[in-house]
């Protein structure tokens, strides 16, 4: 007799974005798993064609409401090789600074408004609160400090104003900073928090061999760097249409994208196991303490990765605010120059891949946007064959559960994807 | 008692701005109280309520087909408990109120006063009839002031 079983859920909840999840079983093996994404196509790369070449960083910006620095610095480092302009060292430090701000609001969104209900077997944040009052505030503290950072150095926290192509329209001076010195020692306190009350949480097992894909160099990736990746060799930016393929598949409006015709995986736990070594030694500390080592496969654990982040990200804002000297300019021009030119940078959820090519007439003529979600929709459809596979005596309840959280282990933000969820498992 | 009155809205998007430029002929006429102007962000409103005892939220209500362009209503949370948050990654108004209840950091009332907008589209700058509005929703923030006696 075939074992047929059908589980159906509506929209995912605690995801950005507009999408859905369909899974069949015959006889307990997964036969389909589809990641359903019916947001709307959103057409940015249309739309930046014939527009200055000055215009990327603040029209990409609006992709996304929480990860906006991710774009412009994408944008602006793409911009900014094709017109072989280098900014100053000063400036590069501030793009991390505000960027620092964006990982610092951005995890501690995810890990505690979004991502600790799901081990605490709560429906969201304000059940949490209920029983973990004191682990809600330090949450929103830590949010507060990542926005207040970004409305320091980018004008606002959601879509910064004060950003623009070679640099800023204004630069804070040192004494500007102090302050924030001051909030980001006490969030430095409670991203440590952070990290051991995640480690405390259980953790269902799951090892995944996706490969990594992430940025490195001479620091933790976070504004700019190097590709590098697990099994294959390190490519130069760009290289990266040579080896990545964007596909059209016919139950998702965002685009597939594969590495060298295989699944990979982009965000914090690639991040994290390519480059440990560079992590501070607070942050290191803080991820031996919680029991993670060099590397992490089991995406469960990407709640722990992200609060080891945030300890970095605080860390990193500090270090960089100590060190800072004011610019003696806040932005060099950027000349049009007719060419084409590549932009990474390490958003919260991943790698973030820009291409522009510049006309003769100084406007966008083509424009390329690979976001992580993007890339990672055929690493989340693996993780949940696998998760289907292994709780195949759950009942629908808990498998669907199950799903849910195997989906926000990578903090999909479907809006950034099309340019996510509603859940559907079919038993047969 | 203490009250604060917050304008949410984004004043580059048209009539969605309306919200902060009612909060701020409020703050002239009324220089006791805390006026604050704000995005629909979570921290924010928590930290801009913090300590009131009743807080005025005046806001924009999206145009539509029931849409009255200008009309002012007063309402609660309560009436807007099915809106979705702006982002799926972020709290709406009513569950920023409950989770500020949960946290002992939220006003025991909480009014609205909706202004219904015709345009929320990109620019600066209210429509006419949103525009003329205005008085009408400052009287009606003033009025709920006035409750307090």
């Amino acid at each position: 007799m075939t074992d047929s079983r059908t589980i159906r859920v509506g929209t995912l909840t605690r995801v950005e974005g507009e999408g859905a999840l369909h899974v069949e079983l015959r006889n307990g093996v997964p036969e389909r798993v589809e990641l359903n994404i019916y947001e709307p196509p959103r057409f940015f790369e249309a739309f930046l064609r014939g527009r200055a070449h000055t215009e990327p960083p603040d029209i990409t910006a609006r992709i996304c409401g929480i990860c906006p620095v991710a774009y412009q610095t994408s944008a602006m480092n793409a911009i900014e090789d094709a017109c072989g302009v280098t900014v100053d060292p000063q400036v590069v430090a501030l793009r991390r600074l505000l960027y620092c701000g964006e990982w610092i609001h951005s995890h501690a969104l995810h890990i505690y408004m979004l991502h600790a209900p799901d081990f605490l077997g709560e429906p969201d944040v304000i059940a949490v609160a209920k029983n973990h009052r004191a682990a809600v505030e330090r949450g929103l503290a830590l949010k507060k400090a990542g926005n207040r950072l970004m409305e320091l150095v980018g004008g606002r926290s959601i879509h910064p104003v004060n950003v623009r192509l070679g640099g800023f329209y204004s630069v804070p001076t040192k004494a500007d900073l102090k302050p924030m010195a001051e909030q980001l020692r006490a969030a430095l306190d409670d991203a440590l928090a952070t990290v051991a009350w995640v480690a405390g949480f259980d953790f269902p097992d799951l090892t995944v061999d996706h490969e990594l894909l992430a940025l490195t160099g001479e620091r933790y990736p976070i504004e700019d760097g190097r590709i590098v990746r697990s099994a294959g060799e390190p490519f130069d930016v760009a290289e990266f249409s040579d080896h990545f393929r964007e596909t059209q598949v016919p139950h998702s409006t965002a685009l597939h994208a594969t590495l060298d015709g295989k699944r990979h995986l982009t965000g914090p736990l690639a991040r994290y196991s390519l480059n440990y070594a560079l992590l501070s030694p607070v942050a290191r500390e803080s991820a031996t303490a919680a029991g993670l080592g060099e590397q992490c496969r089991n995406p469960f654990h990407s709640i722990i990765v992200r609060a080891v982040e945030t300890v970095y990200a605080v860390d990193e804002a500090l270090r960089i605010i100590d060190d800072y000297e004011r610019p003696a300019r806040p932005f060099v021009d950027v000349p049009a120059r007719p060419g084409v030119g590549h932009g990474v940078s390490e958003a919260p959820r991943g790698l973030l891949y820009h291409r522009y090519e510049i006309g003769q007439d100084g406007l966008i003529k083509a424009a390329v946007i690979v976001p992580p979600t993007a890339q990672n929709q055929a690493a989340i459809e693996d993780d949940l064959t696998r998760v289907v596979v292994a709780g195949a005596d759950l009942d629908d309840a808990e498998l669907t559960s199950m799903c849910e959280r195997a989906i926000r282990n990578h903090d999909p933000c479907i809006s950034c994807a099309t340019h996510f969820l509603t859940l559907t498992v079919e038993r047969r | 008692m203490t009250a604060v009155v917050i304008g949410i809205g984004n004043d580059h998007r048209r009539d969605d701005g309306v919200g902060p430029v009612v909060a701020a002929v409020v703050a002239a006429q009324r220089p006791g109280v805390q006026v604050l102007c704000c995005a629909a962000e979570p921290t924010a409103i928590l930290d801009a309520w913090e300590g009131a005892t009743r807080a005025v939220i005046v806001d924009a209500a999206a145009p539509g087909d029931d849409a009255v362009p200008g009309r002012v209503r007063r309402c609660t949370l309560g009436d807007l408990a099915e809106t979705r948050a702006v982002s799926s990654h972020d709290l709406n108004l009513a569950q920023t109120y409950r989770l500020g209840r949960v946290l002992g950091r939220a006003p025991a009332e909480v009014v609205v006063i909706t202004v219904d907008a015709a345009d929320g589209g990109h620019g600066v700058g209210l429509t006419p009839d949103v525009m003329a509005a205005v008085p009408q929703a400052v009287s009606a923030v003033l009025a709920v002031l006035d409750d307090l006696g």
